[in-house]
C-alpha cells in the first residue's frame, strides 16, 4: 500500500479555452490535515472533482491511496467520503433519510458516532431538507462525511455555511478524525481555520500550484511582522533588502521581513529604538503578501 | 411599468409563451386530426346518423364526454370528441404554468430578490400574471391560426369566425385555471402541494359537470360547475359570447382575492403548512428504494391517468365499434384483408393513445435522472462505491419495468372497461396490445438514455419533443397531407396495430432493439465523461 494519501502528476483540466488546472503535482500524505488555498477560481473545487473522479483530468494521472482514480473509482471510493461546497440533498427526504442512505450506499460507517454528531451540531434529523436551513443542510452531509469514517474525508468549503459554535465543532470532529489516522484535505477560505486545523497547505492561482509547505516552514520562509518606535523621525527603510513597509508615520514603522532579519538589524544600528516587536505573519498576512494588491509573484 | 417589473414579466415570458405555443400547437392538430377522419370514418348520412343515435343517448358516454349534439355535423362530431380532452389538457397546462411561475420560483428561492426590488408584492403578482396572459394568448393565436387553415379545407368548412371562438374558449378556460393555480400558489407551499390543490379543484369540477350531464333530470347541476360553462360555449356547433360572462367574472374574481392575499404571507410560505407525515417513512437504504421514494408518486399518479384513460376507451368500445362496423370503413377495410371488427379498429386507436402516454411517461421519469445530475445530487451518490455506470443502467431498467407494468395494467383494463361497457374482448388479446404499445416507449426510453448519458441540459425537453414530432406526422399523414414520406420518422409507426392487425414480431422487436441499442451506447459513455451541475 502506499504511504500517500493523494498522489498527483502533471494533472490538467481543460474547460475549452480555459485551463482550470495546470500540471499540478501534489503528495498528501496518509495522516496529514492538508488545505486547499486560493483566489476565487483557482482551480481547488476542479482539483477536487478530479480526485473525486467525477470529472476527468485532460492529463496528467491522481492517486488515492495508490489507486488510479480514472481507472479505478469504485475501490478509490470505498476510502473516501466528500462534503461538497453547495449541498445539495433530497428536498423531500428528512435529515436522517439522507444520513442512513449515505451510510448504506457507502457500505461503512459508525451509527454510534453519527448520533452523537447530531447530538453535538445539534441537527434535527426529522426534518425534511427543504425545510432546513443552509447552514444545517450542510452539517447532514458533514456528518455523513465524518460518520463514514473514511480513511480519506474531502471537504469543499465544509464550514461556509455554519455559525462559529458549529464551526467549532467541525474543528473537533476534524481532530478527532486526525488522531484516528485519518487523512483530511480541506479547501477553505477561512484561513483561521486552515490555520488552525492544517498541517500543510497548498496555495493555487489560476490553476497553478505557487507553493506547498508546511505552515510552520511557510512562516520561516516568508515574513516576520516587525513594528518599531523610534526616537524622532523614523528613517527611510525601503531600501534595505528583504523589507517591505506596509505603514509608516510619525515614529512609528511596520515592515514585512522575508529572508532573515540580519539586513534591517544592520539598517538599524544607527537609530534609537524605542520598541520593537516582531511576531510570525498570520496566514492572513500570507495570503495577501501572495495575493494581495502588489504582491509579488513567487 | 417600472423596469423591475418588467424583469418579472420578461422572466417568466419564455416559459409561458413556449408552452402557449405548443399547446396552441397540439390543439389544433388534435382538431386537424379529428376533423380530418370524420368524412372518412362515416362517410355517409346513414353511418352518422347511427352515430348520433348511439353517442347521443348514451348517459354513460355523455357523462364522460359532455354532451353529444349534432353529432351528425362535423362540427358537433369534433367538439364531442375533442372538448373534454382539450378543455382537461388545456386546464392542466395552465394550472401547472402559474405553479411553476409563481411557487416554482419561491420554492427555488428566485422570488426574493424580486420582492427586495423597489417592487411591491402585488407588482410582482400582477407582472407575473401577465406573462402567463401573454402565454394564453399565444395558444389562442396558434390554435386560432391553425383551426381558421384547417376549415379553409372544403371537406371541413369551418368560418372563420367558429375558428376563432373555439381558440377563445380554451383561452378562457386556459384563463380560469392559470388563476386557480395562482390562488393555490397563495394558499400552498411547495410547489407540488400548490398543483395538488389546483388539480382537486379541477377533478371535483369535472366530477360536478359528470353528474350534470349524466341524465336530464341533473342537467342543472352542470351550472354548478366552472367546466359545465365551458361546455356551454359549445364550439363549431353553435356562438354564444354571452357564454363568456360567468367564466369572466370568476376569472376577475379569483385575480382580486390572489392580489389581495398576496401581501397577506410570507414569501416562500403558503396559508397553510404542510402537516407533518404522520408516520415515519422507512428511509431508502439502495439506489431502488431512492427512486422508489422520489418517483413513487409521479409513477402512481401516470398510472391512473393511464388506467382511467384505458377504461375510458374500454368502455365506449363497443358503441363506437357499431358506428365504425356499419360504416364504409370496415368494408374498406375488409378489403385490404383486414378482417377487424368495429371495436377492434376502435381499439387499436385506444392503446396508440396509452402508447403516447407510456412514451411520456418514460421519458418524463428518464429526464429526472439529468435533473439528480445538474441539481448535483448525484455527485454524493456518484463518490459512493457504485459505478456510475450502474447508477445510469439501474434508473433506465427500472423505467423499463414501469413502463412494462403501465402497460400491463392498460391491456387489463381495457379489457375491464370494455366488459363493463357490455362489449366482449378477449382479456388475452388486450394483455398483449398493451404490452405491444410498450414498444415505442421503450425505444424512446434508450434513446433518452443516451441523451442524458451525453447532454444532460438536452434530455428534458428531448422526450415530449420525440414524441410530439412522432405525434405530429402521424396526424399530418393522417389528415391526407405529403407528410406521408415522414411515417418511418415516427415511433408510432413501427407499433404493431394489435388488436386491429396482428401482432408484428419484426417491427417490435426493431423498436425494442433500437432503445437497448442506444441504452447500452449510453451507459458506456457515461461514466466517460464529466458530471454536470447547472
Ligand atoms: N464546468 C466548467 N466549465 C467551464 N469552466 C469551468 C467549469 N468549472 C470550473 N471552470 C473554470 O475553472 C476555473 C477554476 O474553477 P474552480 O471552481 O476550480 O475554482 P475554485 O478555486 O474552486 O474557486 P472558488 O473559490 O470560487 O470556489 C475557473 O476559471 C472556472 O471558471
Ligand atoms: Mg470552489
Amino acid at each position: 500500500m502506499s504511504d500517500f494519501a493523494i498522489e498527483a502528476h502533471g494533472l490538467t483540466k481543460r474547460f475549452g479555452a480555459t485551463l482550470a488546472l495546470d500540471h499540478l503535482d501534489l503528495v498528501v500524505e496518509a495522516g496529514e490535515v492538508f488545505g486547499l488555498l486560493g483566489p476565487n477560481g483557482a482551480g481547488k473545487t476542479t482539483a477536487i472533482r478530479l480526485l473525486l473522479g467525477l470529472a476527468r483530468a485532460s492529463e496528467g494521472s491522481i492517486r488515492v491511496f495508490g489507486i488510479d482514480v480514472a481507472a479505478n473509482p469504485v475501490r478509490a471510493h470505498r476510502r473516501l467520503a466528500y462534503v461538497p461546497g453547495e449541498v445539495s440533498l433530497w428536498p423531500g427526504l428528512t435529515g436522517h433519510d439522507c444520513l442512513e442512505l449515505m451510510m448504506s450506499l457507502s457500505g461503512r460507517g459508525d451509527k454510534a458516532y453519527r448520533s452523537e454528531l447530531v447530538d453535538r451540531f445539534h441537527l434535527d434529523p426529522t426534518r425534511k431538507i427543504r425545510t432546513l436551513s443552509k447552514g444545517n443542510r450542510q452539517k447532514v452531509a458533514l456528518i455523513a462525511a465524518l460518520a463514514s469514517r473514511a480513511d480519506l474525508l474531502v471537504f469543499d468549503e465544509p464550514t461556509s455555511g455554519l455559525d462559529p459554535l458549529m464551526e467549532r465543532e467541525f474543528r473537533v470532529a476534524v481532530q478527532e478524525a486526525t488522531q484516528r489516522g485519518q487523512t483530511i484535505l480541506l479547501s477553505s477560505h477561512i484561513l483561521s481555520e486552515v490555520d488552525a486545523l492544517c498541517s500543510k497547505v497548498a496555495l493555487l492561482q489560476n490553476g497553478k500550484l505557487i507553493e506547498v509547505a508546511t505552515l510552520d516552514a511557510m512562516r520561516a520562509i516568508a515574513s516576520v511582522r516587525v513594528d518599531l518606535e523610534f526616537e524622532g523621525p523614523a528613517p527611510d527603510l525601503a531600501a534595505v533588502p528583504g523589507i517591505k513597509v506596509m505603514e509608516q508615520r510619525d515614529g512609528h514603522v511596520s515592515l514585512q521581513v522575508s529572508g532573515g532579519t540580519q539586513a534591517l538589524m544592520a539598517a538599524l544600528r544607527s537609530t534609537t529604538v524605542t520598541s520593537l516587536l516582531s511576531r510570525e505573519a498570520s496566514l492572513e498576512e500570507l495570503f495577501f503578501a501572495r495575493y494581495g494588491p502588489g504582491a509579488t509573484p513567487p | 411599468m417600472t423596469r423591475a417589473a418588467f424583469a418579472t414579466f420578461r422572466q417568466g415570458l419564455n416559459r409561458s409563451v413556449m408552452g402557449g405555443v405548443m399547446v396552441g400547437l397540439v390543439a389544433g392538430l388534435m382538431v386537424a386530426s379529428v376533423a380530418g377522419s370524420y368524412n372518412t370514418l362515416y362517410p355517409t348520412a346513414q353511418s352518422r346518423e347511427d352515430l348520433s343515435i348511439i353517442f347521443g343517448a348514451n348517459h354513460a358516454v355523455s357523462a364522460l364526454f359532455g354532451r353529444a349534439t349534432s353529432l351528425n355535423s362535423l362540427g358537433g362530431f369534433t367538439n364531442f370528441k375533442l372538448g373534454t380532452t382539450i378543455t382537461i389538457t388545456i386546464a392542466l397546462w395552465a394550472l401547472l404554468l402559474a405553479t411553476r411561475l409563481l411557487r416554482g420560483e419561491e420554492d427555488a428561492g428566485r422570488a426574493d430578490w424580486l420582492v427586495m426590488s423597489d417592487q411591491s408584492r402585488r407588482d410582482v403578482l400582477m407582472a407575473q400574471m401577465a406573462s402567463m396572459v401573454t402565454g394564453i394568448v399565444a395558444m389562442v393565436v396558434v390554435t386560432g391560426i391553425i383551426v381558421m387553415a384547417i376549415g379553409r379545407e372544403a371537406s371541413v368548412g369551418f368560418s372563420a369566425s367558429s375558428a376563432w371562438y373555439f381558440a377563445l374558449s380554451l383561452g378562457a378556460t386556459a384563463m380560469l385555471f392559470a388563476l386557480v393555480g395562482v390562488l393555490s400558489s397563495q394558499f400552498f407551499a411547495p410547489r407540488h402541494r400548490a398543483s395538488r390543490a389546483g388539480g382537486i379543484v379541477l377533478g371535483v369540477a369535472y366530477g360536478i359537470r359528470m353528474v350534470g350531464d349524466a341524465s336530464a333530470a341533473t342537467a342543472w347541476v352542470s351550472w354548478l360547475s366552472p367546466l359545465g360553462w365551458i361546455e356551454s360555449l359549445n364550439p363549431f356547433v353553435t356562438t354564444r359570447p354571452f357564454g363568456f360572462i360567468p367564466i369572466a367574472c370568476l376569472s376577475l374574481v379569483l385575480a382580486a382575492v390572489a392580489l389581495l392575499s398576496v401581501t397577506q404571507r410570507d414569501v416562500g410560505a403558503g396559508f397553510f403548512e404542510e402537516r407533518a407525515p404522520r408516520h415515519v417513512r422507512q428511509p431508502p437504504r439502495n439506489l431502488v428504494g431512492l427512486f422508489v421514494r422520489l418517483e413513487g408518486v409521479t409513477i402512481s399518479s401516470w398510472f391512473i391517468a393511464l388506467g382511467v384513460t384505458a377504461l375510458l376507451f374500454g368502455f365506449v368500445a363497443k358503441s363506437a365499434g357499431t358506428v365504425v362496423a356499419n360504416s364504409s370503413i370496415a368494408q374498406v377495410l375488409k378489403r385490404l384483408g383486414i378482417a377487424a371488427s368495429g371495436m377492434n379498429t376502435y381499439l387499436s386507436i385506444a392503446f396508440l393513445i396509452t402508447s403516447v402516454l407510456l412514451c411520456l411517461f418514460a421519458t418524463i421519469t428518464m429526464a429526472g435522472f439529468s435533473d439528480e445530475e445538474l441539481s448535483g445530487r448525484l455527485d454524493l451518490v456518484a463518490t459512493s462505491p457504485t459505478p456510475r455506470a450502474k447508477l445510469l443502467m439501474q434508473r433506465s431498467i427500472l423505467v423499463a419495468l414501469a413502463v412494462l407494468i403501465g402497460s400491463l395494467l392498460a391491456g387489463m383494463v381495457v379489457s375491464l372497461g370494455v366488459m363493463c361497457g357490455g362489449g366482449h374482448a378477449a382479456v388475452f388479446t388486450m394483455i398483449e396490445a398493451g404490452l405491444v404499445s410498450a414498444s415505442p416507449a421503450l425505444c424512446l426510453l434508450g434513446l433518452i438514455t443516451l441523451i442524458a448519458a451525453i447532454r444532460p441540459r438536452w434530455a428534458k425537453a428531448a422526450g415530449p419533443t420525440l414524441v410530439m414530432a412522432s405525434f405530429v406526422i402521424e396526424v399530418a399523414a393522417g389528415i391526407g397531407t405529403s407528410a406521408h414520406g415522414l411515417l418511418p420518422l415516427s415511433v408510432f409507426h413501427w407499433m404493431a396495430t394489435v388488436p386491429a392487425g396482428s401482432f408484428d414480431l419484426a417491427s417490435t422487436a426493431a423498436l425494442i432493439a433500437i432503445g437497448v441499442g442506444a441504452g447500452l451506447v449510453g451507459v458506456w459513455i457515461f461514466p466517460r465523461r464529466d458530471l454536470q451541475t447547472r
